[in-house]
């Protein structure tokens, strides 16, 4: 089985249509096989659901992602788990194990930590290095 | 702190409370995009509880077409400067997509120094129903008017839809006589069934008969196997018989057969057949100037002037120039954003609108449609400026002020006077006499009138 998951850096991408890469991975039983990035960026939005049907993908791991996309990847046999937030990997894991739905955050642990620090009130952790505030600006 | 000084709020409970209480979705992020709050309106429109936003990348949540690639809070953040009602949209927790219009600046602490940003932003739903509800109202299938000549003609294709009435469409070349029908015919229970249009005044007599009735084999030379005519094609649907004005004498009595007693016989056939159709016809001419000088028979003029629907020329109803230019600007832009040439534009110039508001457009809201279409090739940006406009219609009127102020309506005034002058001056060889008759002016009105519009006689 092959299923591709949306790419923003190390997360998944937050919306499909404007994703530049695909990580496509083979599994069967909980296994890995296979995993390559497909590069997307040049691919025209109406030609993505074609392009992974192609592939032999049959399932696409997202955020959000606009009805069009779900029809025309559903209309070619490919199922569509959206709303995953969080570290791809962790997606992918969540998969493996036949645990992934539908609006599931990813919580990593350090945005765990943050989240407990932001409920308690406390100011938000600050990265010191600009470079790093550069890196990650989406 | 004297009682009527204000006193700022310092606890995190007094801040959220403020912020719960503001109608508009508020967010603040810190330098990493990561958000620090999330009033109660944001919640509502993104779908996703505070408990469930707090800590996430602002893109996660958000997850606008520009939150990888163009980010409008990251823009205020970098340079300072803040960014009000820019329009996009989010897809929700429910992944419905929903527009708003978003302002964002930076945030600094008591010392001045950059954490982060905030975000306001407002639900523009309810706006963009109201917009389409107004654009449902000024349209009509593919036709689209606000000029309240146009709403009437809207207003009565209903009730002519759910008639099998007869109709006649008049207007000049260009102004949407064929649309018309087709949204008469869509409107009506025919609409399951064909719709035929047949172009009248484009086919000669012996054409034209066999393309409406049909023909049998050896009907005439080359006639090898049967072919059936546009009235049996009709069956159980619509026939739109355009340029009805243009048809001969002996074709109208052929037409009133059909439309009296509902049979024909197809050419080089004696055997009659019937259709049950429901004729629209259209013409560019007046047609009962055409019966009152025996072109056109009176009696199929009354038994297809049933119902008379006339389309003003685009000139007489400027004020959908702009609702057309958008019209026309949305539909390449789909048609280009399936890939044929890659543009997208976004609008049109001000200077540019208002050579098109200038513009005396003979050639009606076709000769629009390839201006905006000529338009399209030319641009390079995402702006139609008055360079890419086709030079007929630049070149038309020398510029002039905004057609919207005083002067501007004058020019306009101007143009249209010196048209109906010319015009008529045309129409009677350029007999001044003649033209003061029927424009109902004394020869020296006209004389004055002439040399204020420059207008010259011609040999």
């Amino acid at each position: 089985m092959k299923t591709a998951i949306a790419l923003f850096g190390d997360e998944v991408s937050p919306r499909f249509g404007c994703a530049r890469e695909m990580l496509v991975v083979t599994h069967a039983e909980g296994l890995c096989t296979e995993r390559s990035v497909v590069n997307v960026d040049n691919v025209a939005p109406g030609r993505l659901a074609a392009l992974l049907a192609s592939l032999g993908v049959t399932e696409v791991i997202c955020g959000g992602i606009h009805h069009r996309f779900i029809d025309d990847l559903r209309a070619r046999g490919v199922c569509v788990t959206w709303g995953v937030i969080g570290p791809f990997e962790d997606a992918l894991e969540a998969r493996l194990a036949d645990r992934l739905e539908t609006n599931q955050i990813m919580t990593a642990r350090r945005c765990r930590r943050r989240r407990e620090r932001l409920r308690r009130g406390a100011a938000p952790m600050e990265l010191d290095d600009p470079k790093e505030t550069e890196r990650n600006s989406p | 702190m004297t009682s009527d000084t204000p006193r700022h709020p310092k606890s995190q409970d007094e801040i959220a409370a403020i912020l719960d209480s503001i109608a508009d979705g508020v967010f603040t992020v810190d330098r990493e995009f990561v958000i620090t709050s999330f009033n109660r309106a944001a919640e509502a429109i993104t779908g996703f509880s505070v408990g469930e936003a707090l800590g996430q990348h602002c893109y996660n949540i958000f997850r606008t077409s520009v939150c990888q690639d163009g980010c409008v809070l990251a823009q205020s953040i970098r340079t300072g400067k803040p960014v009000t009602g820019f329009e996009v949209n989010i897809l929700d927790r429910d992944n419905n997509e929903v527009p708003i219009s978003i302002s964002t600046s930076l945030l600094v602490d008591g010392d001045g120094q950059p954490v982060g940003g905030v975000e306001t932003f407002r639900d523009l739903t309810a706006v963009h129903q109201l917009l389409e509800e107004i654009r449902r109202r000024h349209t009509l299938h593919d036709l689209v008017s606000k000029n309240a000549a146009m709403q009437q003609v809207f207003a009565m294709v209903t009730d002519v839809a759910a008639s099998d009435a007869a109709v006649v469409i008049e207007g000049e070349t260009g102004t949407g006589k064929g649309l018309l029908a087709r949204a008469i015919h869509q409107e009506s229970a025919r609409r399951v069934a064909p719709f035929i249009q047949v172009n009248c005044g484009a086919l000669p007599d012996s054409l034209l008969e066999s393309e409406l009735f049909g023909h049998v084999p050896g009907a005439f030379t080359d006639a090898r196997s049967e072919r059936k005519g546009r009235f049996e094609l009709a069956d159980g649907g619509t026939l739109f018989l355009d340029e009805i004005g243009d048809t001969s004498p002996a074709m109208q009595v052929k037409l009133l057969r059909m439309l009296q007693e509902g049979v024909f016989e197809p050419v080089g056939s004696s055997e009659t057949r019937s259709a049950d159709v429901r004729v629209i016809a259209a013409t560019h001419r007046d047609l009962q100037r055409l019966v009152d000088t025996g072109v056109f028979r009176s009696d199929l003029f009354y038994r297809i002037n049933t119902v008379r629907l006339a389309i003003p020329p685009l000139r007489e109803r400027r004020e959908d120039i702009p609702l057309l230019v958008d019209h026309f600007v949305a539909r390449f832009n789909e048609l280009t954003g399936r890939g044929l040439t890659g543009k997208r534009v976004s609008g049109i110039s001000g200077e540019a609108m208002r050579a098109l508001l200038r513009h005396s457009w003979p050639g009606n809201v076709r000769e629009l449609e390839h201006a905006v279409e000529h338009s399209f090739v030319l641009v390079k940006g995402s702006q139609i400026n008055l360079a890419h406009l086709p030079p007929e219609v630049t070149g038309s009127v020398p510029p002039q002020a905004d057609p919207a102020s005083t002067e501007g309506r004058c020019n306009i005034l101007d143009g249209a006077e010196r048209q109906a002058i010319e015009s008529t001056l045309a129409r009677h060889g350029w007999n001044k006499a003649a033209a003061c008759r029927e424009l109902g002016l004394s020869r020296t009105t006209l004389w004055r009138k002439m040399k204020r519009l420059g207008i010259r006689l011609k040999n």
